[in-house]
């Protein structure tokens, strides 16, 4: 029922949390898991952009490692975060969208962020919030 | 220890769907599932018992166990999320939008609401 998983990641606790759930669901599914890390800037990006992104995803890879599971990480520019999310999707053709349920940029008492809402309501494929 | 789905349902093909993936999920995971209706009025007791039929065949024909229940609140919402929390369920799964939504609405207000408000993972199906 479910090959490729997609869990966004942007070094926040949930999305550690959602990264695990997905190694978890991957490995119980013989499903796929990529990590996508989406820079939130208009291009050209710079530097220091990339290399944020790069640290995201080789600690997302670590708890992969953690977790005895494979991944693919990605990262991918679009300043609309949540578009970037769902073309991605879209583009891969993936089963699932695995996302926490706030990011870095959350505030502590909102219950859910805006990057979670938007991909919760505009992707075309189920999409499991952790929390 | 197994893990507890709860599925929200309430007659709308989005829900059916739900209910596909949650039952199918169940199987292959191990865990245990209850499907929910949840409704406003204890008028709608006799149709949340075809609902949840329905469920317990598309069960059947999956071949899981499946618990249900139909449960009345005014807030649809936040019954779910109360018999999520009562029941220690670890995943909620429902449609994006049910049977009162507009076809063309990406998301109900009832998924909205409980992607929000619950206490555990919440996975839309669309």
């Amino acid at each position: 029922m479910l090959k490729k998983l997609l869990v966004a990641v942007d070094g926040s606790s949930q999305a550690k949390k959602a990264a695990k759930y997905a190694f978890k669901l991957g490995k119980a599914y013989g499903a796929s898991v990529t990590v996508l890390n989406v820079i939130g800037v208009e291009p050209p990006i710079e530097r220091e952009d990339e290399r944020k992104s790069k640290e995201v995803l080789s600690h997302v890879e670590k708890i992969a490692k953690e977790a005895k599971a494979n991944c693919k990480i990605k990262s991918r520019i679009d300043p609309i975060i949540h578009r970037g999310i769902i073309e991605e999707a879209e583009e891969g053709g993936y089963d699932l969208i695995i996302i926490g349920s706030k990011g870095l940029t959350g505030i502590k008492r909102m219950a859910m962020g805006s990057v979670a809402e938007n991909v919760v309501r505009h992707a075309n494929c189920p999409v499991t919030v952790i929390r | 220890m197994t893990m507890k789905l709860l599925v929200a349902v309430d007659g709308s093909s989005e829900a059916e769907k739900a209910a596909r993936y949650a039952l199918q999920f169940a199987k292959d995971s191990g865990a245990s599932i209850t499907a929910l209706h949840v409704i406003t009025s204890p008028v709608a007791q006799e149709e949340s018992e075809n609902v949840l039929a329905q469920v317990r065949d598309i069960a059947k024909g999956i071949g899981v166990e499946c618990n249900t229940k139909s449960y009345i609140n005014s807030i649809i919402s936040r019954g779910i999320i109360e018999e999520a929390e009562k029941g220690n369920i670890d995943q909620i799964i429902m449609g994006s939008r049910g049977i009162t939504g507009i076809k063309r609405m990406e998301l109900g207000s009832v998924a909205e609401a409980v992607t929000r408000y619950a206490p555990c993972p919440v996975t839309v199906i669309r």
